[in-house]
């Protein structure tokens, strides 16, 4: 008896396991997708502006609509809280045209918030744009803002959402104001340095001296920067090697030790004991430091177009001691060997 | 006359005694500049500025040569890499065809000048960014038998033109990331052992033509799906994506400003610092937002997963697993005892 009802039971089980799933599959609310080729046009991003904006869609899910909403803030993600851009105001917002999916007036608006509504019907592919007159922009010059934008068949933005979708825009001026104190690069390169403003430079002629195959000549420099851009620098070195007409002292293109008696030409920006010159950077500019291999005592290169120091974001005053070395060998035919080194200095990105 | 001879022969002899001589001429250049400019610029219009200019050396006035340099990303970093070189050929985004500036400017001691500049947009040019580098050289000091040193400043110059532009962003990678001490470099890790996950960081490729500045978003959940760190600004120092470029952009889980001491004096630094988490694991879900002016918004997500096991917990780990095992082992053979015992009966 037990064992013929068994079956039966288990049979039934899974066929109401099947029709159950069925239904579930047949009448679960649709899962809300993403707005498709969505944007934003401003038409003067200037921070602070009073102008209209253009906002782009198409909506994704066939469905009956009957408003779209539109809330604009600090950030696109739907789940996270939305602060309103500091002097965004799309409250005298204006609808004065529209495509695609039409038959909107605005419905409901606020400072941050505009409510597109309209008799309820059903969406097309097209492409649909809604122009708004008389927005005016946040404040700043590079402000990100976002407008999180939802449908729904309701006719006032609330209830279920079908399709959903976030576009992007930033406040970028056309002209900088210059009367702002704005961002600032300080750099200067001296035999010595001797403030933090680069106003106090000493020294214009640093002499390697006579050279002889004997021992290695070498010299120094100073490099200092600062800035209060909040991207940070870096510093390239760019020239030549020591030339006299056609006569060359070769470049140290990998991190070497200096050879007297080698023809050596090369630089790095370390404290090193052999020979002993140079020193660690200093000054409270902490983010800004030697890049590798300039940063390797007792090993000198030079390859023009070299980073030899960066800084990854506002940096107070770094300054940075090159050193440079030169060895000849026997035979190095006479002359006044000189060069041209510039060291340029950038702001990163 | 005898005299005048006397004077040729010792400077003769010098001159062969000193026959390879070299000398270092430290020109000593100190300038003040902007050292970024961004700026829209509508097709067929045209916009004037001003370039800031200061020249710090109070005591010596300068000559300074204004070039317009190409620029392209050093690898991953947001370090511009110059096309100093004057043969290398123009790039696809340079603003040297658009931008009019003077070539020289004279700076008196300590002087500051803003230096006027337009830049013109044909009517056909197609939306985009388009970016130079503008160098700021000092004229270097006269004389043929020196090695002049001096330092050129140079701003970077962003100009964006609104429309509908070319904008592909591609997300390589996602993860925890741990920078090496060169600050330059890092790896990105999954797995957490010997220190807490503190950094993110992704790596988007750029293959438009726009200068994008990614925004967004990374929520970090925990095993149960709730919600540990919500990282509200997932590119916190408006870094770009050049064109052509596989850029990485790194993001604290928790920043913190610390005060360091360097040669005596106090600096305030950003450093990311300990998140905190218990052992587990986590998901980092990253949703990234792009695109200019008129131009659609592009989207990117992904989730990273992440794993924080310290050597402790792995320890208790192994020892309650350890545990149960002799527990299960002394049940059953408990069991397997009893069991006998009553078979025997």
């Amino acid at each position: 008896m037990y064992r013929s009802v068994a079956p039966r039971f288990s049979l039934v089980v899974a066929i109401l396991v099947l029709i159950g799933g069925i239904a579930w599959t047949v009448v679960r609310p649709a899962e809300a997708v993403r707005f498709q080729n969505r944007g934003m046009y401003i038409n003067s991003a200037r921070g602070g502006d009073t102008t209209y904006y253009i906002i782009s869609l198409q909506y994704t899910t066939p469905a009956v609509v009957g408003s779209l909403r539109l809330e604009f803030c600090g950030n696109p993600i739907p789940y996270l809280d939305c602060d309103p851009p500091a002097g965004l105001d799309v409250s005298n917002g204006v609808l004065t045209a529209q495509s695609g999916e039409t038959g909107f007036s605005i419905g409901q608006q606020t400072q941050n918030l505009i409510v597109l509504t309209r008799t309820p019907a059903m969406t097309g592919n097209a492409v649909a744009s809604y122009r708004f007159d008389n927005m005016h922009n946040p404040n700043g010059s590079h402000q990100d803002f976002y407008v999180r934008m939802t449908s729904h068949s309701s006719t006032d933005g609330t209830g279920p959402i079908i399709d959903y979708g976030s576009v992007t825009a930033t406040t970028t001026p056309e002209i900088e104001l210059t009367t702002q104190v704005p961002p600032i690069l300080i750099f200067c390169v001296a035999q010595k340095i001797n403030d933090d403003d680069c106003t106090d430079l000493q020294g214009h002629y640093v002499n390697f001296g006579e050279l002889s195959p004997n021992q290695t000549f070498y010299t120094s420099s100073e490099i200092q920067a600062r800035t209060n851009a909040q991207y940070g620098y870096s510093i390239v070195v760019t020239g030549t090697t020591m030339t006299s007409g056609y006569k060359v002292i070769p470049a140290i293109t990998t991190p070497t030790e200096s050879f007297p008696g080698v023809g050596q030409f090369g630089l790095n920006l370390a404290d090193n004991s052999s020979p002993d010159i140079g020193a660690d950077p200093t000054g409270p500019g902490v983010n800004g430091n030697v890049v590798a291999p300039y940063d390797e005592p007792n090993k000198f290169l030079f390859r023009s177009g070299d980073v030899v120091a960066t800084s990854d974001s506002v940096t107070r005053t770094r300054k940075y001691t090159a050193s440079y070395i030169v060895n000849v060998p026997v035979g190095q035919p006479p002359g006044v060997y000189s060069t041209t080194i510039t060291y340029v200095c950038t702001a990163s990105f | 006359m005898k005299r005048v001879f006397q004077l040729v022969a010792v400077l003769s002899l010098i001159a062969v005694i000193t026959s390879t001589v070299s000398h270092v001429n430290a020109q000593s250049t100190g300038l003040g500049v902007n050292p970024r400019k961004d700026l829209t610029v509508y097709p067929g219009k045209s916009v004037s500025d001003q370039l800031y200019i200061s020249n710090l050396n109070k005591n010596v006035a300068t000559k300074v040569n204004l070039t317009v340099v190409d620029f392209k990303a050093n690898g991953e970093t947001g370090t511009p890499a110059l096309q100093l070189d004057e043969n290398v050929p123009q790039t696809p985004w340079s603003l040297k065809p658009f931008i009019t500036l003077p070539k020289t400017v004279e700076l008196g001691p300590g002087e500051t000048k803003y230096i006027p500049f337009s830049i013109r947009i044909p009517e056909n040019q197609g939306a985009g960014s388009y970016y130079s580098a503008i160098k700021y050289d000092p004229q270097p000091s006269e004389g043929s038998d020196t090695v002049v040193i001096s330092g050129a400043p140079s701003q970077l110059l962003f100009v964006t033109v609104p429309g509908k532009a070319t904008e592909l962003l591609t997300l390589k990678k996602f993860g925890g990331y741990v920078i090496k001490d060169d600050q330059e470099n890092g790896t990105f890790k999954s797995l957490y052992i010997n220190s807490q996950p503190e950094k993110l960081a992704y790596l988007l490729q750029n293959g438009g033509n726009v200068a994008e500045n990614p925004s967004g978003s990374i929520q970090i959940k925990n095993i149960f799906g709730k919600q540990v760190k919500l990282i509200k600004n997932a590119n916190p120092r408006e870094n770009l994506a050049l064109i052509d470029q596989t850029r990485r952009f790194e993001v604290c889980i928790d920043a913190e400003v610390k005060e360091v001491e360097q040669d005596g004096r106090k600096t305030q630094v950003e450093q990311c610092k300990n998140p905190k988490f218990w052992p587990g694991v986590y998901r980092a879900h990253l949703s990234l937002f792009y695109g200019i002016n008129g131009s659609n918004t592009q989207e990117i997500n992904a989730t990273a997963t992440i794993w924080y096991l310290p050597p402790w917990f792995i320890a208790i780990v192994l020892v309650v697993l350890a545990m149960l095992t002799l527990v299960i082992y002394k049940v059953r053979k408990s069991l397997v005892g009893t069991k006998s015992h009553k078979r025997r009966r």
